[in-house]
């Protein structure tokens, strides 16, 4: 906290810590937020816990067969904002969005727009591996079942071993698919939330901070197939990590106190950041 | 403009960076005293001192793979992302090319050397004059591009770019006129080329700064300008810096 | 940018605190006051164990303290429960006399029912002990059975009225006041093999039925320091030795077992007895030693049910094996009764099963699907707030407040007919609804979030996730709960009486709409009952409501233990 508001002070010149009325100014993001083949697409979105003002005013794109990490200190917003994308936060209470967010050019945050659908069509990995405490073909086979995707016995083991081997773990569990999805290791456990998100033949896959409890072996793993799925999904993760966000993705957003600070290619924010916020938080100055 | 190697939250994160920067510094200051020593030897016709240049030389290359290793290592253990990332490639580049000062220095020294053989048959002492000039050019402009490099001072790393240029003025005057001793007296052919190599050493020496100079831009603008036009470049940069003092303030 | 409380500034002012004179340079300081603080350390190190063990040593006490209590409590009703589950039964030789039960011999299932079997069951008595003719004597025998033992002959009749003419063997139920002197709870019974030898003298002038005897050893002397203890001042002249002291029925009573007979001392010396014949002797002769025996009744006649000549024909029973204890299934079979050897808590126990079921059933769904709701479909407001409170208060408010609310609402607003299981689990309903709304709530916390949000992730619906996922993880916690409640309704009385569920009913309930009551609102009732009998069917109904309580309890962890998940 200290860090962050002597920081604000080097950078605004004579401020006080307490005064962040240059943050609240803030002018705008820097790089250019919007994708060639975008997919979703967020304009002007403001998100409000109850008096807390969590995202302010953001506009992002995430585009076809592209992985956009975004990241930035704790409580910038970064895992508020991926929320939004799947209406995961409409179970918070308190939690208000306003702005437009559009899913192939659909508004998901219309009245008309049903959630199951749409988190059928944009799907989650979390922080911590969660598997259901089933079997590990239950936990694939959960999704397409209630989604009626198939009633047929045949292509429903034909979707779970797709969706297993999609996710790089068939080879693994092919012979226990009836053993407890707790059982496996946590970087399995990580692939098998991966596999059962993939079932439903998402159009987006949302990843908070989905290598935080792996080990870095686990963690390469999940990293290369997240590189596979960007042939086919749209990928958008959050991550601690600024080198992951440097491996894995195309494009990187900085956010800092709910303001998306800058988005541009990965490569040029890892080498040549516009804004003296990305640049203090990707060279460790602060965070 | 703040130090670029400070602020970081890991303190020994930023001490490792200005301490190989300060490596670097103190490299760049003894290829000064070389190109120095070796001018000042063969202008003077000291063959001690030119022997003296030729001994320390190894005492560069032994910097250069301290600061080598150093940068190694930062790059193992820091894994340094944008102003860092460019600084450390930055100071690495400019070990090279004061590496290569280095050798340029050691080439007038060997120059001295075979000069002081030939003494006594006239030319040169009339043709120093040159070699005098360009070495104060040349080692203005690397004196310019360490002190950019000390303080990551872009207006530093202009200056030598606008002054490079007479590095190359005044090696053709130097060499129009050493092809009129050539012209009176064939015998004298030897003594011009030894000259002529020493100037064509300190050119290459005041072209090194300006490399260096670049890398200064690079590392504070993320830019990579070599090998572009270097009259729009100062009138790029010069532009953009005159509204404000700083560009990169948020306001 | 707080500094952080490092081990060496905390050295450094253990240091200043102990040792002021070390300090010559800072590098002498700080390991001078490194070596400080190992010494401090150790200097504490002894006082902090030793603190460690008294707090060991308070909470072992506290648990043994618990322990006992507990075990006093078990021991206590176990050593007065366990003779419960055996009965006495005498063994009679029963003539179905035809022209007593059916003289008309139309084998009508109406006569045969109204038949004087208690005729048959006196007559048999009777017949077994022909030396007992005065009528105060063989009411005090017809005593020795149970109201039930005719109950049985009927039962016998109705079940074959082919055994009517014949003679049968037949153990009857005994009446409570012979169960109580077979199981040692009328006097406490000390036998001694006579040392001497012991021989029978008439008595000269007395009546036909006294008789003498003497012994070659010291077999009197307990008799001898009973008087002693029972000696009142006026009879202080008797005191000589060798003096014949007469026998109270105040006193202990004592009785020679010889030759068949028995003999109840009336007066006595160190070395021999006059007493009456209680039962005719076999034959006249010495007995040899270890042939007779003296035995002494603890409690005096007079404070006793059972007077010595019945005792006397129990003792010849058990001489003939005619009498013995046998399994108490009757107290598991039938419903309460007046008498305790036929009270049995098979009503009692169906009144709890019938009230417990229907409790269940009531609470078990409505709480689980309020704690449901309120965890994760209400909105968070005052409203619910205000429910939350008042679901705890309601945890903590006394019984009886329900068994009134039961009684005012249910019986007298809605007329539901009262003392039935039907009113019983409504009130218990409402004692156990928020136990187990809250055993649910934070079995329903407990389940980790990350559940609820990978379901919703792969796009569940908020009522897919609960019954799919956190249901499934939760009921066995709500499970527990509701067997935790379930455990508490059962042993609850209070709230019943309120209701009317206290009353005397001797038929087993059948239905949740009959008149039952409940085994704690038994063993109230049968604690109160005057009885000796009853002491020890109390204790052993006691132990039946904690064999049940245990059960459900185990139950419980066991359903934790089966279930629980690890994260």
């Amino acid at each position: 906290m200290n860090a962050i508001a002597e920081d604000i002070t080097r950078m605004t010149g004579a401020m006080t810590a307490d005064d962040l009325a240059p943050l609240r100014d803030f002018s705008g993001t820097v790089g250019d937020f919007t994708s060639p083949q975008a997919r979703m697409v967020c304009r002007n979105v403001d998100v409000h816990y109850g008096d807390k003002h969590a995202i302010k005013n953001v506009s992002l794109d995430i585009g076809r067969n592209e992985v956009v990490a975004m990241i930035g200190p704790s409580g910038c917003g970064k895992s508020t904002f991926l929320r939004c994308l799947n209406r995961m936060n409409d179970t918070v209470p308190g939690c208000r969005v306003r702005g437009r967010i559009t899913l192939d050019g659909q508004d998901i945050y219309d009245k008309q727009q049903d959630v199951v659908p749409l988190r059928a069509q944009v799907g989650m990995v979390f922080q911590k591996p969660n598997p259901f405490p089933k079997s590990i073909y239950e936990n694939v086979a959960y999704g397409p079942r209630i989604h009626g995707l198939t009633n047929d016995k045949i292509e429903l083991d034909a979707l779970v071993e797709t969706s297993l081997r999609k996710a790089g773990l068939w080879d693994e569990v092919k012979d226990r698919l009836q053993q407890p999805g707790t059982g496996l290791s946590g970087g399995q456990q990580q692939r098998l939330c991966i596999a059962r998100t993939i079932a439903v033949s998402p159009e987006v896959i949302l990843m908070d901070e989905p290598c935080s409890a792996l080990d870095p072996i686990a963690t390469a793993r999940i990293e290369e197939l997240i590189d596979e799925l960007r042939e086919q999904y749209s990928i958008a993760i959050v991550t601690h990590s600024m080198q992951q966000a440097a491996r894995v993705s195309q494009r990187t957003a900085y956010f800092h106190l709910g303001d998306l600070v800058e988005v541009g290619e990965t490569s040029q924010i890892f080498t040549n950041p516009s804004h003296k916020l990305t640049e203090d938080y990707i060279t460790g100055r602060f965070g | 403009m703040n130090d670029v190697a400070k602020g970081h939250t890991v303190q020994r994160y930023d001490q490792e960076l200005s301490q190989v920067r300060d490596q670097v510094l103190a490299m760049g200051r003894r290829v000064v005293e070389q190109v120095n020593a070796a001018t000042n030897a063969l202008t003077e016709g000291e063959i001690a001192l030119a022997r003296q240049v030729v001994d320390r030389e190894r005492q560069v290359d032994r910097e250069e793979m301290a600061v080598d290793e150093a940068i190694f290592n930062i790059i193992a253990r820091r894994q340094p992302a944008a102003i860092d990332l460019r600084l450390v490639m930055a100071l690495s580049k400019c070990t090279g090319y004061l590496e290569q000062a280095g050798d340029k220095a050691e080439q007038i020294a060997w120059c001295a050397l075979r000069l002081k053989d030939r003494e006594g048959r006239g030319a040169v002492p009339r043709t120093l004059h040159h070699v005098r000039r360009l070495h104060r050019i040349a080692s203005r402009l690397l004196d310019l591009s360490l002190t950019a490099l000390a303080d990551s001072d872009i207006d530093r790393a202009l200056d030598v770019f606008r002054e490079e240029g007479e590095l190359e003025e005044e090696f053709d005057a130097a060499m129009r006129h050493l092809m009129t001793f050539v012209f009176e007296d064939a015998a004298l052919l030897g003594q011009v080329i030894d000259v002529v190599f020493a100037l064509r050493a300190l050119v290459t020496i005041g072209d090194k700064a300006s490399n260096m100079a670049e890398q200064v831009i690079f590392v504070a603008k993320g830019t990579d300008v070599r090998y572009r036009n270097k009259e729009i470049l100062i009138a790029a940069l010069s532009q953009e810096r005159t509204p404000s003092a700083d560009s990169r303030r948020p306001d | 940018m707080n500094k952080p409380f490092t081990p060496s500034s905390a050295s450094n002012t253990g240091l200043s605190s102990t040792g002021p004179g070390g300090d010559t340079g800072p590098d002498k300081s700080e390991r001078a006051g490194r070596r400080a603080t190992i010494d401090i350390v150790n200097a504490s190190l002894g006082r902090r164990y030793r603190a460690e063990r008294r707090f060991r040593f308070i909470g072992m006490s506290a648990v043994v303290i618990g322990l006992a209590f507990v075990a006093i409590l078990f021991a206590d009703i176990i050593g007065k429960g366990y003779s419960a589950f055996q009965q006495t039964y005498i063994r009679l030789t029963v003539d179905f006399a035809a022209e007593v039960i059916d003289p008309e011999g139309t084998r009508d299932r109406a006569v045969l029912s109204d038949a004087n079997y208690l005729k048959l069951a006196r007559d048999a008595l009777a017949a077994r002990f022909p030396e007992v003719t005065q009528r105060a004597d063989k009411q005090a025998l017809f005593g020795l059975l149970s109201p039930g033992a005719p109950q049985q002959l009927r039962e016998m009749v109705m079940a074959d009225p082919g055994i009517i003419g014949t003679t049968r063997e037949v153990w009857v139920l005994a009446d409570d006041d012979a169960d109580m002197f077979m199981k040692g709870r009328s006097t406490p019974i000390d036998i001694q093999r006579g040392a001497g030898l012991a021989s029978l003298i008439p008595v000269e002038g007395g009546a036909d039925d006294q008789i003498q005897v003497l012994s070659t050893a010291n077999d009197f002397s307990d008799i001898m320091s009973d008087l002693d203890d029972f000696r009142t001042e006026d009879r202080v002249d008797a005191t000589s030795p060798g003096a014949q002291e007469e026998l109270t029925p105040e006193m202990p009573s004592h009785l020679v077992a010889i030759n068949g007979g028995l003999v109840k001392v009336q007066q006595a010396t160190s070395a021999a007895v006059i007493g009456t014949l209680i039962k005719p002797l076999a034959t006249a002769t010495d007995a040899q030693p270890g042939q007779w025996a003296t035995m002494r009744f603890g409690t005096p006649e007079n404070d006793r049910r059972l007077k010595d000549p019945v005792v006397a024909w129990i003792y010849d029973l058990g001489e003939a094996g005619d009498i013995e204890k046998r399994f108490n299934s009757l107290f598991f079979t039938q419903g309460a009764s007046r008498e305790p050897e036929l009270a049995g808590i098979a009503g009692a126990l169906m009144g709890s099963f019938y009230t417990l079921v229907l409790t269940l059933l009531l609470s078990f769904p409505v709480g689980v699907g309020a704690a449901l709701y309120l965890e994760e479909f209400a909105p968070r407001n005052w409203l619910t707030d205000l429910i939350e409170v008042n679901i705890n208060n309601l945890a903590a408010v006394p019984s009886i407040i329900f068994g009134l609310l039961g009684l005012a609402v249910f019986i007298n607003f809605f007329g539901i007919p009262r003392s039935t299981p039907l009113v019983g689990a409504l009130v218990l309903t409402f004692m156990t609804l928020p136990t187990i709304i809250i055993a649910s709530r934070s079995a329903l916390q407990s389940v980790p979030p990350s559940i609820r949000e990978a379901a919703l992730g792969v796009g569940a619906s908020p009522l897919q996730t609960q019954f799919h996922h956190v249901l499934p993880l939760a009921i066995p916690g709500m499970l527990t709960g509701a067997i935790l409640g379930m455990a508490r309704a059962l042993g609850e009385t209070a709230p019943l009486l309120m209701i009317g569920m206290v009353a005397f009913i001797v038929d087993t309930p059948t239905g949740f709409l009959s008149p039952s009551t409940v085994l704690p609102v038994q063993i109230y009732l049968w604690a109160d009952s005057p009885e000796v009998g009853f002491v020890e069917r109390t204790s052993a109904a006691i132990l039946v409501l904690l064999a049940f309580l245990a059960v459900m309890n185990l139950a419980a962890v066991l359903l934790r233990r089966k279930f629980e998940r690890r994260w």
